[in-house]
């Protein structure tokens, strides 16, 4: 499936910006995933430091169940975390905003097993706010959308979005083209 | 003394991988449900592939040649009642 499809994309429909998060609010995620990833591995080193007979014990390692259980229990962990990570992932990189000079359509990722899709045309659109806050935000320019509607769903909120000063000024373009647009219609 | 094969340990940790792998399933189609197979996406699905498949391989190629049929005891009087080791 591709996007036009995934939207119903109409003929005259141009697809004008997708807007996720900014990439570098994934990074806490990856650095949180890299030091459970590391637990076992610092846990080994600890059980050789403190105890260096049972750690090289060769009858241990090689012919005991404890050993045999560890392993499936060290790996079955290690697959628990990244599959966990995978679905942060997930989570994260399908919270996006696909925006059309018609309308725009927000999907939000919960968790693995929820999605909420919304939409609303442009010429709905009442007020938009954008705001960057925090060190990170400064730094990265990434911050938050929040768009208010006249439609079924009164607001849109975008997070951790790159430019969201661009996105508050292109929204607002667009929104005014697609009022033009509708009222000449009328 | 209860006692139980190996290989009952090995099945609980298929059941786990059973488990794992449906969530890495369902990962997957809301990718491709959201047409949102992008080159970031398609990096983080290789990465997480390519470990699963290192840590499996991995996994098989240090118990390979351990033999599952052995008995594990569970549960033994024996761990209550008196230990003599410890009064001396």
């Amino acid at each position: 499936m591709n996007i036009n499809s995934f939207i119903h994309k109409k003929q005259y429909e141009k697809i004008v910006r997708v807007a996720r998060r900014h990439p570098i609010t994934f990074v806490k995620i990856i650095i949180f995933f890299i030091l459970l990833l590391a637990i076992p591995f610092i846990l080994f080193r600890l059980g050789e430091q403190l105890f260096p007979n049972l750690m090289h014990d060769e009858h241990l390692i090689n012919d005991t169940i404890f050993f045999i259980l560890f392993i499936l229990a060290g790996c079955a962990y290690l697959l628990s975390v990244i599959i966990f990570f995978y679905a942060f992932f997930i989570d994260f990189y399908l919270d996006e905003m696909i925006i059309t000079n018609d309308r725009m359509v927000d999907m939000e990722q919960n968790g693995l097993l929820a999605r909420t899709v919304a939409e609303a045309d442009l010429y709905l659109i009442q007020d938009v706010t954008s705001e960057i806050k925090g060190l990170f935000g400064s730094i990265f320019k990434y911050g938050k959308v929040s768009i208010q509607t006249a439609g079924a769903v009164p607001k849109f909120v975008i997070e951790d979005v790159p430019d969201p000063h661009g996105l508050r000024k292109l929204l607002l373009d667009l929104a005014s083209e697609d009022k033009k647009f509708h009222a000449g219609q009328k | 003394m209860a006692t139980i094969p190996l290989y009952i340990f090995l099945f609980i940790f298929f059941g786990a991988l059973l488990i794992l792998s449906i969530f890495y399933i369902i990962g997957i189609s809301h990718l491709i449900a959201t047409a949102n197979l992008t080159f970031a996406s398609f990096i983080i699905t290789l990465a997480v592939s390519t470990f699963i498949g290192v840590s499996l391989y991995g996994t098989w190629n240090i118990l390979r040649d351990t033999n599952w049929q052995r008995p594990v005891k569970i549960f033994d009087m024996a761990w209550f009642g008196n230990n003599n080791q410890f009064s001396e």
